[in-house]
């Protein structure tokens, strides 16, 4: 998994690992949280924020998945590691609220967002080309099935191993390699267009 | 290895998680299909694009925020923490609606007292039988219906002061163990003075003579409310009489009223008819109790006896109760005038008594026993 790259914020917490945040919790210690939300807080952020494409969902979301998590510490009994159990939190409510915001037609980020984002950040060419290809791929990722997102922003984007990620999600290693070359497949299929359009103009 | 099972196993090269035979092989037919080779470019270029999204920052104090939520969960108080906090609030509080609570128990059951007595001593209910010539002292054990039978005999014994037989002297004898018991452990050494028997004897002949038996058909009455052993023995020591010791004899059927006057448990039945008297001075009938008796018997040694089983003069206003049928009535007020004074006479519930005539129920009468 990755690791916050925050030096500063990694040094605040490195002294302390999650487990004894946790046992320091569970005898009521509130503040030890502190440094389990700081330590977890970007890649939590990150996850949620792309598995839902909205900034602000992602803050409520995320916000939720730590009270969440603080709520139910006491049932946390170390077998996995609290980042494995955080990380299936927010996964839960990720999913959760995906699905409630597609049934609501709640869309996000459509093409005239980017637009926005163009005129308002003007920059290099090539900075914005890149900008414009992480929107795609953001929508891309928004229409694949909350399953297919999943094993693809735990691999790719957050690198996390595969048998970390068949822990996570509760199935054999061998179902999540099936299941990432489906969802690899699919998404590739919606961006094809974008990819070769990029080479024709290359 | 054809295409199909190239592109299953693309995803893992393109990754670099196969093995180096495998990524090998799939090299190799890289190098001679393109559709294969398009493929997996696209693959590549899409994990590309996924591991090259730029990392967002959450805003600016969420870390803060989500503190501060935590915060208000653990002030957030159980329902134990609901029900006692804050204590200095709660304590009193509850501490005062104990006491309340406490306050009114204890108001309810003195309410409610002369009902749990009225059963209690629903089998200590008495009736006068017809004078009997058998003599039988009443047994005080606790709980047992106290039977009063008096003769003709005994009365004329207590009155012309014969000399007890040597019957009655046993029978004193086992009275004066309950007196004993009953009031305070006479004085020692005046015990010791005399000869017990005759003390006995001493003691027993006044309480005889306090208790005077009926000289008439005995009155059907029922006590509705005991006053409990104590003051039973009081009421023996200052002899509401006759009337009243008299009534002591088992009924198996209870009045009419001690059905519906239990009804309403909160409030003590309504007499229908109220006496209040005035106890008779008892120096005066002690001491024609004496002289009498001292005509037959040791008269040291009554007078060093002390007053048995009879209570100290006390202040206090006995209430006593009874039932009796409407046609005796009269009579028993004439023996309760004739045991104490009738201070004052109350009729209430006229419509009750009319109705208690007709239907030849019983009366109920309240006796207010004030001090001489």
């Amino acid at each position: 998994m990755r690791e916050p790259s925050n030096t500063s914020e990694s040094m605040v917490s490195d002294s302390i690992s999650d487990a004894d945040c946790v046992r320091r919790i569970q005898h009521g210690e509130a503040d030890a949280f502190e440094v389990l939300v700081r330590r977890h807080e970007k890649t939590i952020f990150n996850l949620v924020y792309r598995m839902l494409g909205d900034y602000d969902d992602a803050i409520e979301v995320s916000q939720e998945v730590f009270l969440s998590a603080y709520r139910a510490i006491g049932q946390f009994r170390g077998d996995a590691n609290f980042s494995t159990w955080l990380y299936r939190i927010a996964l839960n409510h990720a999913t959760t609220r995906r699905r409630s915001n597609n049934s609501r037609q709640h869309r996000t980020a459509p093409i005239e967002d980017m637009e926005l984002i163009r005129d308002s950040q003007p920059g290099p060419a090539e900075t914005l080309e890149k900008k414009e290809m992480q929107e795609r791929v953001q929508l891309a990722l928004n229409k694949l099935s909350p399953e297919d997102a999943t094993v693809i922003l735990l691999r790719d984007l957050q690198d996390v191993p595969y048998d970390e990620v068949a822990r996570l999600l509760e199935i054999p290693v061998g179902t999540v390699k099936s299941r990432l070359h489906r969802a690899r497949q699919a998404l590739k299929s919606l961006l094809a267009t974008y990819f070769y359009a990029g080479r024709k103009a290359i | 290895m054809n295409c199909d099972e190239i592109q299953t196993r693309l995803s893992e090269y393109v990754e670099k998680s196969l093995d180096a035979i495998s990524a090998k092989g799939i090299e190799l037919h890289l190098l001679s299909c393109s559709r294969c080779r398009v493929e997996a470019e696209s693959l590549d270029e899409c994990m590309q694009q996924v591991a090259g999204l730029p990392m967002v920052d959450p805003p600016l104090g969420f870390v803060q925020r989500v503190m501060a939520h935590v915060r208000e969960i653990d002030k957030t108080p159980t329902l134990w923490e609901r029900l006692f906090f804050p204590l200095r609030v709660k304590i009193p509080l509850q501490a005062t609606a104990v006491v309340l609570v406490g306050a009114l128990a204890i108001v309810l059951f003195q309410k409610e007292e002369p009902f749990n007595r009225q059963e209690s001593s629903e089998h200590g209910v008495a009736t006068i039988a017809s004078p009997t010539p058998s003599e039988k002292k009443n047994e005080p054990s606790k709980g047992s219906p106290i039977v009063v039978e008096r003769s003709a005999r005994d009365q004329k014994t207590s009155d012309s002061t014969v000399t007890p037989t040597a019957e009655l002297a046993k029978q004193f004898a086992e009275q004066n163990q309950f007196n004993k018991a009953a009031a305070a452990t006479p004085p020692p050494a005046k015990a010791q003075a005399a000869p017990p028997a005759t003390v006995q004897l001493a003691d027993e002949s006044r309480q005889e003579d306090k208790k005077e038996a009926p000289r008439r058909p005995a009155i059907p009455a029922q006590e509705v409310s005991t006053s409990g052993e104590v003051q039973r023995s009081r009421g023996d020591a200052f002899g509401l009489g006759a009337a009243v010791e008299a009534l002591r004899q088992p009924s198996l059927r209870p009045g009419p009223f001690l059905v519906e006057r239990s009804l309403s448990p909160l409030s003590e039945p309504s007499a229908d008819v109220e006496f209040v008297v005035r106890r008779r001075l008892r120096e005066r009938r002690e001491q024609k109790d004496a002289a009498s008796f001292d005509a037959v018997q040791n008269a040291e040694a009554k007078r060093t006896t002390p007053a048995p089983a009879a209570p100290k003069t006390s202040s206090l206003t006995e209430i006593r109760w009874f039932t009796v049928p409407i046609d005796r009535f009269e009579q028993f007020k004439k023996e309760l005038a004739a045991e104490a004074t009738i201070e004052s006479e109350r009729t209430l519930g006229v419509m009750e008594n009319d109705f208690a005539q007709k239907t030849g129920r019983e009366l109920l009468i309240k006796v207010n026993i004030i001090s001489p």
